[in-house]
C-alpha cells in the first residue's frame, strides 16, 4: 500500500521529485526528506541566503522573534544544529520559564481538581439548588461560601427587578440530564465572574466604595499567613464587603507576601472563571515570550489555532483550556499528526466547543430511552427535547473541512468530483458529514461540569455500520471513530492541506508548489510525523530563497511577542499584553469560529491595525504598558562589544544619536533598516523643539489596573511609571518597533 | 467620468427610475428627462430644483449624500425563526421544541411574523422603512461557513479566485466626481472584511477614539508625522499603501472629530461590540467625512445546540441585533432619509431541528433592507414553502431570490453603481431583476 502510493507519486511528479521518490523507496525506513536534502536540484542552482541573514531568518520563522544576542548565538552553534535542538524541546532547559509560571498554580492542576477547588458558576448553582454541604477544607469552604453568597445577593437583586418588570424569563430546552448538567449555564443571575469575559480581564470597575470600618485595614496589616486565615474566616457577607471596601493599593497590599496559591485563592474570590482565564492567557503569553523551547511554543500556537477552541463558548470552557493546551496540544505539537488529531477529538475542550458531547445517535439506546422518559416528563419543553434529541453534525463537518481534508475536497452540486484536487480522491459530501457525525456519537464528556474527562458512552452510539467516503465502517462502537480519524489523518488530502498551512505559516503567503509537494510527501511517507515535515521544509532550498526572506507580515500576536522579545523587556504582568492583542484584533483563545486566525498578510495589514501597532510600539518603548519594563541603557551597554566603535561621549550630539540609533537598529531588527527609516528616526532628535513636543506627546496613559492582576502580581504596583532613563533611546526604539521593517519577519 | 456621458445614457435613466415611488414625487422624472437631459448640458441657467434632481440621479453617493450600511450576521442565522412562517403547518412539525408559536410572533402580513425579541423592528416595518426579503441566499450549495461567507462577500458564488469584494467593486463602479474621501469605505472592526477588500482603499477602525498615533490631540503629533514619513517612503508595497491611507484617515478624523456627534439621550444602543460598532457608524456618517459605505458584523448565530425559542441564545442575539439597528435608525434622525441598510448571513439553517435543540447548516435565509427610500412594510421574494417535498435537499428552505439581486439593487440605487456586471460578474443582475424594494 505504502509502496504503491509512493510509486504513484513518482509518476506524477517532476524529474527532481522522481529522483527523490526513488531514493526514498530504496531507503525503506529513512524519511523522504533525507533524500531530498541529498538530491541537489539539477540544473538551476537555487540561491540561498547565508551567514547572519540565514540565522536571522531561522529565528524569525521558528521562534517568536530574536532576542538581543540570539542571532550571534545561533550562528555560533550552527543553524542546522540549533534547529535540531529546537525539534527536541525536552533537551532544552526551560527552568527560567517554569519559575515564572510558578505564580499560576491552577494551571498545573488536573481538570477535576481545578473545577473542585475553583467551582464554576454552574457548580455553584447546582449546589445552591441541592442545598449541598460546602467543602470542609477551610480555604475551599471560603471560596464556595463567598461565591454562593455573592450569587444569592445578586439573585435577590435580580428577583426584585424582575418583580418590578413583571416579566418572567428562562426556559429549559434540554433533556433533563443535559438540563441538569448545563443548568443555568447561560442563566442571567450574576455570579462573581459572570458577565465578565474571562479572556478579557477587563479593566474592572473598581468599586471605590466609601471606606467603612477599620477591620479591613487591620487585616491587611497582619503577617501573610495570619492575614490569609483572617480573610478566609470572614463570613461571606463580610468578605464581600471587605474586598469591595479596598482601594487598589490596599488590595495589592492585601496580597503582599502571600504564596502563589494564597494569591490565586484571593483572586478566585473575585470570580473563579475569570481568575482561570487570566492565568491561562498570561501563562500562554509568558511562554511565548520567555520559553527557550521556542519552536515548541510556535508549533503549539500553530495547532491551537488549527484546532481552535473559543474561551467564551460558555462559562465552562475556561476550565477545559489549561488541560487542552498542556495535555492535548503541546505534547503532540511536534509528534504524530494522528495522535494530535485523536487527542483533540477526545478533548473535553473540543467536545464542548463543537457540541459533539451532546450528539446522540437517532436510533441509539439513549434516544429510545429519551422517548420513553419523555412520557413522564412534566415540563412540556423537556418532554419535547427528550423526544427529539439526536445528532449534531457540527464537529463532524469541521473535522473534515478544517482539521483534516480541507474544504477543497468537499463535493457538492456545484463542485463535482472531477473538479477536486487529485489528493482528495472522491472527496466528501454532506452525506459523509452526517455519517461521520453518526460514527462519533457517544464520544462525550463524563460529568461535563465536574471532572470533565473524555468518555465513550455506548448507549448514545448510533448502531449499525456506516459508510464514509465509500468505505464501510463496520459496527464497532468507539473503534469506528478511531478508524475514521485514522482514515482522515492518513489521507493524502490531509497531508497536502496541513503542509500548505505550515508553509504559509513558515515560508510565505504564496508558498512555492514544489516546496508544498515535498512537505506533503514527507507527511505521507512519515505517516504524519510533524518533525519530519518541518525538516523537509528546513532542508528545502525554497525555504532559504531570498524571495521569502522577510516576506511574512507578522500577525498581531507575532508582532507583540517579537517586540517584547526584541526589547528584552521584563514582564511582571502579562495582562496588558494580552489586552493589546484584543485591541489588535487577535485575542488569545478569542477566535469565535473554528477556522482560527489567518496567517496571511491581507488579514492584518489595514489602517486600524497599523495605528494600534505604532501605538503599541511607542507604549512599550516608553514603559507605558504597565507591568512591562524596558531597560534601554542596559540593552545599549550590554551590546557594546559587537557594535561599531563609536562611543556616546565623543563627537557631536547628532553623532551620538546616530550611534545609538545604529545600535538599536541592530538589536531590535537584527539588521539595518532602510536609509529613509533611519533618517526619519534621527530627524526627531535634531530639532530640540520637536523633540520636546514629541516627549510631551508621548502617548498612552498608564492603564487602569485590573484589581485581580494586582492580586496576582502585587510586585508590579511598586514599579512606578518612571520616565525611561534614556528618553532618546526609548523614542528611537518606539519608532523602530513601529517601522515598516519591524512589521515583517 | 464626466456628468455628460452619464446623462446621455438614457437607458440607465429609465432603469433607475424603474421601481421608484413616482407617485410620492408627483411627477415622473423619467418622461421629463428623456427630452430634457441633453438640453441641460452646458446650461448655467438650470432651475435649482431641476439640477438637484439631475444630480441626484447621475452623480455619486457622495454627492447625493446617500450611504449604504452593510451588516453581516456571521455564523448562519436561523432565518426561519427570525421571520417566522407561522402559517406553514410543517414548520411546527419540523421544529417541535424550538418553533415560535403563532401566539408569540409579531404578525407582519397574516402569514409571516417577527420573532418576539425583534420588537424593535416592528415600528420600522409598520412605518414602511423596513423591507424583508425571505428565502434569499446563494445559488452555491456549500454548507461550509467559510466558503459561503467568502462567496457572499466576494459576490461570486462558486468562484474562489475572485480577489476583491462586491462592495469594493460597487464603489469602483460608481460614477465619481472629484477626489474621493479616504473614508469612502469604512469597516468597523480590526480587519477589512472580504466584502470591502479590493482596489479602492478601505479603512478599518475599531474604535474612533483610539484612531490616532502618539497622542489624541487635535493636531497630529510629531511622532505621528515621523511614522508617516517612514511609511510614505517605504519601498514595502503593502505597508506603504496602507500606511498612506492610515495617516490620511488619521488626519481627517482629527479634523472632523466625529465624537462630537453624540446621539440624543433617547437613543440607547445595547452596550455590546455590535451596538458600539453601529453607534460609531452613526458618528462617522454624521461627521461629513464623505463616507459612502460601511460594513459591520455580528457573530454568534451558529446555533447548533440549545438555540431556544422565544427565549434563549437566538432570542438574545435577535434582541441585540434589532435593538442596535433601531437605535441606529433613530440616531440618524433626518439623515436616515439618505441611508440604506442591508443585512445578510451566509446561509440559513436546517428546517428541521437537530438532536440537540438546535439547527445545522441549511440554505436560504432572510435579509432585511431598511432605508429612507425603501418601500418597506412588505415581504419580498417568492416563498418556496416548507412542505417536506419543497425543501432543498430534503432539509432546508430553498433559495428563490439570489442575494445578489438584493445587494445589486441596493448598490445601484444607493451608491449609483450602474455597472452591475462589474459588481456581480456573471450574475446577470439587471434592473429588470430587481425586487423594487426602493
Amino acid at each position: 500500500m505504502r509502496f504503491r502510493q509512493r510509486s504513484a507519486e513518482v509518476l506524477t511528479n517532476s524529474l527532481r521529485a522522481l529522483v527523490a521518490g526513488v531514493l526514498c523507496v530504496l531507503m525503506v525506513e529513512q524519511p523522504l526528506v533525507a533524500a531530498v536534502a541529498v538530491s541537489k536540484p539539477a540544473g538551476v542552482p537555487v540561491k540561498e541566503i547565508q551567514g547572519q541573514e540565514r540565522a536571522l531568518h531561522a529565528l524569525n520563522r521558528f521562534t517568536f522573534g530574536p532576542r538581543p544576542g540570539d542571532v550571534a548565538a545561533v550562528q555560533a552553534i550552527g543553524v542546522k544544529r540549533w534547529f535540531e535542538q529546537q525539534l527536541n524541546p525536552s533537551s532544552i532547559d526551560d527552568s527560567a520559564l517554569e519559575a515564572r509560571l510558578a505564580m499560576f498554580p491552577a494551571m498545573k492542576m488536573e481538570q477535576a481538581e481545578l473545577v473542585r477547588r475553583y467551582p464554576s458558576p454552574v457548580v455553584l448553582r447546582q449546589m445552591i439548588a441541592r442545598n449541598a454541604p460546602l467543602p470542609s477544607d477551610p480555604v475551599e469552604h471560603a471560596i464556595y461560601a463567598d461565591g454562593i453568597a455573592f450569587y444569592k445577593a445578586a439573585k435577590a437583586k435580580q428577583e426584585a427587578k424582575k418583580a418590578e418588570d413583571g416579566k418572567a424569563a428562562g426556559d429549559a430546552m434540554m433533556s433533563p440530564e443535559m438540563a441538569k448538567s448545563a443548568e443555568g449555564l447561560k442563566e442571567k443571575t450574576a455570579l462573581p465572574g459572570d458577565d465578565v469575559d474571562p479572556s478579557v480581564p477587563a479593566m474592572a470597575i473598581h468599586e471605590e466604595q466609601f471606606y467603612s470600618g477599620l477591620e479591613a485595614v487591620k487585616s491587611i496589616n497582619l503577617p501573610p499567613d495570619e492575614r490569609m486565615r483572617r480573610i478566609l474566616a470572614m463570613p461571606p457577607t463580610d468578605l464581600i464587603a471587605f474586598r469591595r471596601s479596598l482601594s487598589r493599593a490596599e488590595l495589592a497590599a492585601a496580597a503582599e507576601g502571600l504564596t502563589p496559591v494564597q494569591k490565586e485563592t484571593l483572586a478566585a474570590l473575585q470570580g473563579s472563571p475569570r481568575m482561570i482565564g487570566a492565568e491561562l492567557l498570561q501563562s500562554r503569553m509568558l511562554r511565548d515570550i520567555y520559553s527557550e523551547r521556542q519552536l515548541e511554543a510556535v508549533m503549539t500556537d500553530f495547532w491551537l489555532n488549527h484546532f481552535n477552541v473559543y474561551i467564551r463558548k460558555n462559562q465552562n470552557e475556561p476550565y477545559m483550556l489549561p488541560a487542552y493546551e498542556r495535555e492535548t496540544v503541546r505534547p503532540n505539537a511536534l509528534g504524530k499528526f494522528e495522535d494530535l488529531l485523536v487527542a483533540t477529538a477526545k478533548s473535553p475542550a473540543m467536545l464542548m466547543y463543537l457540541d459533539n458531547w451532546q450528539s446522540i445517535g437517532p436510533d441509539s439506546q439513549a434516544a429510545k430511552n429519551g422517548g420513553r422518559f419523555a412520557r413522564f416528563a412534566q415540563n412540556p419543553q423537556v418532554k419535547q427535547a427528550l423526544k427529539y434529541r439526536g445528532l449534531n453534525e457540527n464537529y463532524a463537518r469541521e473535522l473534515m473541512e478544517l482539521h483534516t481534508l480541507g474544504v477543497q475536497c468537499e463535493v457538492s452540486a456545484d463542485r463535482p468530483v472531477a473538479m477536486l484536487d487529485k489528493a482528495c480522491g472522491q472527496g466528501y459530501t454532506q452525506q459523509d458529514v452526517t455519517q461521520v457525525a453518526e460514527v462519533l456519537t457517544g464520544w462525550t464528556i463524563d460529568q461535563p461540569f465536574r471532572s470533565g474527562g473524555y468518555q465513550f458512552e455506548p448507549r448514545r452510539h448510533e448502531p449499525g455500520s456506516k459508510t464514509v467516503m465509500g468505505k464501510t465502517i463496520g459496527e464497532g462502537g468507539e473503534r469506528e471513530g478511531l478508524q475514521v480519524l485514522h482514515m482522515l489523518a492518513t489521507s493524502p488530502a490531509t497531508a497536502r492541506f496541513i503542509s500548505t498551512k505550515l508553509a504559509v505559516r513558515f515560508v510565505s503567503d504564496t508558498p512555492p508548489p514544489a516546496l508544498v509537494d515535498r512537505m506533503a510527501k514527507a507527511f505521507v511517507a512519515s505517516k504524519g510525523d510533524i518533525k519530519t515535515v518541518l525538516r523537509a521544509m528546513f532542508d528545502s532550498p525554497e525555504f532559504w530563497s531570498p524571495e521569502v526572506y522577510r516576506a511574512k507580515v507578522k500577525t498581531p500576536e507575532e508582532f507583540v511577542v517579537s517586540a517584547v522579545r526584541a526589547s528584552g523587556a521584563e514582564v511582571k504582568n502579562a495582562i496588558p499584553l494580552v489586552q493589546a492583542l484584543d485591541k489588535l484584533g487577535m485575542p488569545l483563545y478569542g477566535m469565535q469560529t473554528p477556522n482560527g486566525y489567518s496567517w496571511m498578510a491581507e488579514s492584518w495589514v489595514n489602517t486600524g491595525d497599523l495605528v494600534s501597532r505604532m501605538n503599541f510600539a511607542l507604549g512599550l518603548s516608553s514603559d507605558r504598558i504597565p507591568g512591562v519594563q524596558t531597560d534601554w541603557t542596559r540593552l545599549l551597554g550590554e551590546t557594546k562589544a559587537w557594535m561599531e566603535p563609536v562611543t556616546l561621549s565623543t563627537g557631536t550630539a547628532n553623532e551620538a544619536s546616530a550611534a545609538k540609533e545604529a545600535k538599536l537598529e541592530k538589536e531590535l531588527l537584527g539588521q539595518a533598516v532602510s536609509d529613509r527609516t533611519r533618517a526619519t528616526v534621527l530627524q526627531q532628535f535634531q530639532d530640540q523643539a520637536m523633540q520636546q513636543q514629541a516627549v510631551r506627546d508621548f502617548p498612552i496613559k498608564p492603564n487602569e489596573f485590573e484589581p485581580m492582576a494586582q492580586v496576582l502580581n502585587p510586585a508590579m504596583l511598586k514599579q512606578q511609571n518612571r520616565p525611561p532613563l534614556d528618553r532618546e533611546a526609548a523614542m528611537m526604539a518606539g519608532l523602530l518597533l513601529g517601522s515598516p521593517e519591524f512589521q515583517r519577519r | 467620468m464626466t456628468t455628460r456621458t452619464s446623462m446621455t445614457d438614457c437607458s440607465d435613466w429609465g432603469c433607475d427610475i424603474h421601481g421608484r415611488d413616482t407617485a410620492r414625487r408627483g411627477v415622473s422624472r423619467r418622461g421629463f428627462m428623456k427630452g430634457g437631459a441633453l438640453a441641460l448640458v452646458g446650461t448655467s441657467t438650470i432651475p435649482a430644483f431641476l439640477s438637484r434632481s439631475v444630480l441626484a440621479e447621475v452623480t455619486t453617493a457622495a454627492a447625493n449624500k446617500k450611504k449604504l450600511v452593510v451588516l453581516f450576521q456571521r455564523g448562519a442565522a436561523d432565518g426561519l425563526n427570525v421571520v417566522v412562517p407561522y402559517k406553514e403547518k410543517n414548520y411546527y412539525a419540523l421544529r417541535p421544541s424550538i418553533a415560535i408559536q403563532e401566539k408569540d410572533v409579531m404578525d407582519l402580513d397574516g402569514f409571516f411574523g417577527l420573532h418576539p425579541s425583534m420588537a424593535a423592528f416592528k415600528p420600522l416595518y409598520d412605518q414602511g422603512h423596513l423591507a424583508i426579503v425571505h428565502a434569499a441566499g446563494s445559488p452555491d450549495t456549500t454548507r461550509s461557513h467559510f466558503d459561503a461567507q467568502d462567496y457572499m462577500e466576494s459576490g461570486t458564488p462558486g468562484v474562489k479566485s475572485t480577489a476583491d469584494g462586491w462592495l469594493n467593486r460597487a464603489l469602483q463602479a460608481e460614477l465619481t466626481i472629484g477626489k474621493p474621501s479616504a473614508f469612502r469605505a469604512v469597516a468597523l472592526g480590526t480587519q477589512v472584511p472580504r466584502t470591502l477588500q479590493g482596489k479602492l482603499p478601505a479603512i478599518a477602525v475599531n474604535n474612533l477614539a483610539d484612531f490616532s498615533v502618539g497622542g489624541r490631540g487635535p493636531q497630529t503629533s510629531p511622532i505621528s508625522n515621523a511614522f508617516q514619513a517612514m511609511y510614505d517612503q517605504s519601498t514595502d508595497a503593502v505597508l506603504h499603501g496602507t500606511g498612506q491611507e492610515t495617516f490620511e484617515a488619521v488626519k481627517m478624523l482629527k479634523a472632523a472629530d466625529p465624537s462630537h456627534y453624540q446621539s440624543a439621550p433617547s437613543v440607547v444602543y445595547p452596550n455590546t461590540p455590535f451596538g458600539n460598532s453601529l453607534k460609531q457608524v452613526a458618528q462617522l456618517l454624521k461627521a461629513n467625512l464623505g463616507v459612502e459605505a460601511t460594513f459591520s458584523d455580528i457573530g454568534g448565530w451558529d446555533t447548533h445546540q440549545n438555540q431556544g425559542n422565544i427565549n434563549g441564545q437566538l432570542a438574545n442575539r435577535l434582541k441585540e441585533f434589532s435593538e442596535t439597528i433601531a437605535a441606529f435608525w433613530k440616531d440618524m434622525g433626518d439623515d436616515a432619509e439618505n441611508v440604506t441598510l442591508v443585512t445578510m448571513s451566509e446561509f440559513g439553517r436546517t428546517a428541521r431541528q437537530n438532536g440537540t435543540g438546535g439547527t445545522d447548516h441549511g440554505h436560504a435565509n432572510v435579509m432585511f433592507v431598511l432605508g429612507g427610500q425603501v418601500k418597506g412594510g412588505k415581504i419580498y421574494g417568492k416563498w418556496p414553502g416548507l412542505a417536506n417535498e419543497q425543501l432543498n435537499e430534503g432539509r432546508d428552505l430553498a433559495v428563490t431570490t439570489d442575494f445578489r439581486r438584493v445587494l445589486g439593487e441596493a448598490a445601484y440605487k444607493t451608491l449609483g453603481a450602474k455597472h452591475l456586471d462589474l459588481v456581480f460578474p456573471g450574475a446577470q443582475v439587471t434592473p429588470s431583476a430587481f425586487l423594487n424594494f426602493s
